[in-house]
């Protein structure tokens, strides 16, 4: 279960990250284009992507797991 | 007779030595912050910087060098630390919570000093969320190491502090809310701590190539600048990140001595070993440092192209000479004072702490002759060279930066020992009449 | 597809500095600084010298550095060539202005108001009487409006304290169909801007029977501002009666 939610942790901040850098402004300079993201905030959105992957760390070793109890 | 377990390393006492520090530390901050104020209020004309070109001035100064220098200094404790984790370096324990503190409250102040210098901090703070474009190297900055590297170390701190944290909770004191808060429930167990074990070790793996490639952007912001003679080049990002671990290994030798005076009796739990170590490694910075240096002047002795001819005359013999050549003299007498240590295979703490003093200062000096003549005399076309000099409020401000350091580390120890307990029993027992 | 350019005859400048004016003037700017700029450069020792003017507006460049490397695109290249700033959304880094080789940026150090040309104190209550207040008086109603398709403000200079500003080509005169100030001034006809993309307008004709040069081309810029005439500028030539105000 814990392993579970950190991988599901990592995986969705990794796609968080993607879709907020894709979506801020592109790279170029040649129109307007270049200089608006998507959307407003796209960049907010990579930032709770580092936030998410840095959290499966935090997951990983603060939630309690039945499995352990069993040890030591 | 009853015995009362007090908290460990003065933790929660407060001497009338920490009190005068954090008074004069205190008093410069808000100082400084004043100063910040009237800049705030006046405009960023109170600095002594000016635009580029016709008005012959910089417009980057003082406030970009000490983003800069603490940026840097903030890689030196994370990576120790997670180096320490990967091969197990036991000595090394002694001294992680500091490093990453260290690590912590220089970003913490260095990206401030990011925001003191924006022409309008708040609306910069907005616009980044909102609208901060990738193709931008501030990208990195505002991202990766705002918030991921920020992030890793606080978390690293947390994850890393729970343990003593639980066992201070377990003392009756005005701070157990707040130990038992870290603590979180830890329990001790032999499968929680191989679970801690596991988690710090892939931490350590993943966290420094992501902080070298976070911070090697601040090394970009320079180097992808095709218009600036002297700082476009391939070699400002890892400049940047050996210079970084160089000044980082050196404040952290002078902040590990400073703790051990001031902890006392505790003073032991920090020995010879570790200092051992950290001199090494900054034996290892330093001399990859004094390499680059070398090959850049031996490059500008050799040929210049004509914009940086100009540039590299104003080094060399010009203006930032005087900068230019102690700054070299202070990494070689650093370096050398360090290799003597290392070959009498006797570190003494005097001429380490006077070494990373000197690497220290180098270092800032090179921050600033990074900054600073690309834009008085690093212009492409034909510009009358120009000058600045920083005025009181920048220094002002520069040094309520420092004392905000200073501050967060002397009141953190106050709340948590800063050296590990690592389940020793070094709480003060107290004899009291029943 | 329209394609703004601008041509500078530096057979025709005379180094009279008008077009400085009136860039001044049209937008606005505050002291020190010249968003259009004339060198005015000697070469030789003397007897033996030479004077000469170059002309120095922003180059609206097709791979613009100040572009690439704003952090929240404050900066920006519309499709017609213009390179334009934002007032609205500039959070005053000053990396666009380290990152331009012409060192075409200015920054506002302090309130523009404090920064305009004290010709005469504008707080002075006789003056303040006939102005209501407003510095600069003649101030251009034109700089605070939104421009373009993306509707931002562009235009002018001195919107506020701790934002950048340069040349915008006029960017509000262009949009009504006229030419920037400065090649409107020029005594001599030695600037020209036009559509490169209309085979018929002066500035296509002007590039057709010509041959050009650009500055600084080895920096990869792509400028949009072609040179007649003359030599490009050397470190042999020094900057004499340069401006002496500097924020």
């Amino acid at each position: 279960m814990r392993r579970t939610l950190t991988m599901l942790f990592i995986l969705v901040g990794l796609g968080l990250m993607v879709v907020g850098y894709v979506s801020s402004a592109p790279w170029g300079a040649s129109s307007v284009a270049d200089s608006n993201p998507d959307f407003l905030g796209a960049p907010t959105v990579f930032i709770i992507g580092i936030v998410t992957v840095l959290a499966a760390a935090l997951v990983y070793e603060l939630l309690p797991a039945r499995d352990d109890d069993r040890v030591g | 007779m009853k015995v009362e377990k007090s908290l460990p390393q003065g933790v929660g006492k407060f001497t009338p030595g920490w009190i005068v520090f954090i008074a004069v530390a205190m008093v410069v901050l808000i100082i400084g912050v004043l100063a910040y104020l009237y800049e705030a209020n006046m405009g960023l004309i109170v600095t002594g910087m000016a635009n580029i070109g016709t008005q012959g001035g910089a417009t980057w100064g003082l406030y970009v060098v000490m983003v800069e220098y603490f940026i840097g200094v903030s890689l030196a404790g994370i990576v120790l630390v997670a180096f320490a984790h990967v091969f197990d370096i036991k000595a090394l324990r002694a001294i992680s919570r500091l490093a990453l503190l260290l690590t912590t409250c220089s970003l913490m102040v260095g990206l401030l000093a990011v925001l003191i210098d924006l022409g309008t901090p708040i609306r910069g703070i907005i616009n980044m969320i909102l609208y901060v474009r990738p193709q931008s190297p501030f990208f990195g900055t505002f991202t990766l190491v705002a918030v991921g590297v920020l992030l890793s170390s606080l978390m690293y701190l947390y994850l890393d502090g729970r343990r003593d944290a639980a066992y201070l909770a377990d003392i009756d004191s005005g701070l157990r809310w707040y130990h038992r808060l870290w603590a979180a429930g830890y329990g001790d167990t032999q499968a929680e701590q191989e679970r801690h074990r596991r988690t710090m070790f892939w931490l350590s793996i993943l966290i420094v190539p992501f902080v070298i490639v976070a911070l090697s952007t601040e090394g970009l912001v320079f180097g992808i600048q095709v218009g600036r003679p002297g700082w476009f080049g391939a070699l400002q990002a890892p400049d940047f990140i050996i210079l970084a671990a160089a000044s980082g290994l050196a404040n952290l030798i002078v902040l590990t001595a400073i703790v051990r005076r001031v902890l006392k009796d505790d003073s032991t739990l920090i020995g010879p070993a570790v200092f051992k170590w950290l001199g090494g490694l900054l034996l290892a910075a330093t001399a990859a440092a004094v390499y680059l240096q070398i090959v850049e002047l031996v490059t500008m002795l050799y040929a210049t192209p004509g914009n940086e001819r100009l540039l590299a005359d104003a080094l060399l013999r010009g203006p930032y000479a005087w900068i230019f050549w102690s700054g070299l003299f202070l990494v070689v007498f650093g370096l050398t004072l360090l290799v003597t240590q290392a070959a009498r295979r006797q570190w003494s703490l005097g001429v380490l702490i006077i070494a990373s003093v000197a690497i220290s200062t180098s270092v800032v000096a090179e921050r600033y002759l990074t900054v600073i003549p690309s834009q008085t005399h690093g212009m492409m076309l034909p510009y009358e060279p120009g000058s600045y000099f920083p005025t009181w409020v920048e220094f002002a401000v520069v040094a309520g930066m420092f004392a905000l350091g200073a501050l967060l580390i002397g009141l953190f120890m106050k709340v948590f020992p800063i050296i590990p307990l690592d389940g020793k029993r070094a709480e003060q027992e107290v004899l009291v009449d029943a | 597809m329209t394609r703004y350019a601008m041509a500078v005859d530096l057979d025709l400048c005379q180094g009279c500095r008008g077009c400085m004016v009136a860039c001044k003037v049209e937008n606005n700017t505050v002291e020190g600084n010249f968003w259009m700029y004339v060198f005015r450069f000697e070469a030789g020792t003397y007897p033996d010298t030479k004077i000469t003017f170059l002309p120095r507006p922003c180059q609206h460049c097709d791979n613009a550095p100040c572009v690439k490397v704003c952090p929240v695109g404050a900066r920006f290249k519309r499709e017609d060539g213009l390179v334009l700033t934002d007032a609205d959304r500039c959070i005053g880094c000053r990396y666009c202005e380290l990152a331009c080789p012409y060192g075409v940026n200015y920054f506002n150090w302090q309130k523009p108001e404090k920064a305009q040309y004290a010709i005469v104190d504008w707080r002075d209550e006789s003056i303040e009487s006939v102005t209501g207040g407003l510095i600069p008086p003649y101030k251009n109603p034109d700089l605070d409006e939104l421009w373009g398709d993306e509707q931002r403000r562009t235009a002018g200079g001195g919107h506020a304290k701790g934002v950048m500003e340069k040349c915008t080509f006029c960017v509000h005169r262009v949009e009504k169909g006229l030419e920037p100030a400065c090649v409107d001034s020029c005594p001599t006809n030695a600037l020209v801007f036009g559509d490169l993309d209309d085979p018929d307008t002066p500035m296509s004709r002007y590039l057709r029977e010509n041959r050009t040069w650009q500055l600084l081309e080895e920096a990869g810029t792509r400028p949009r501002v072609y040179y007649v005439g003359g030599t490009p500028p050397t470190r042999h030539q020094t900057e004499i009666e340069r401006p002496k105000a500097t924020v």
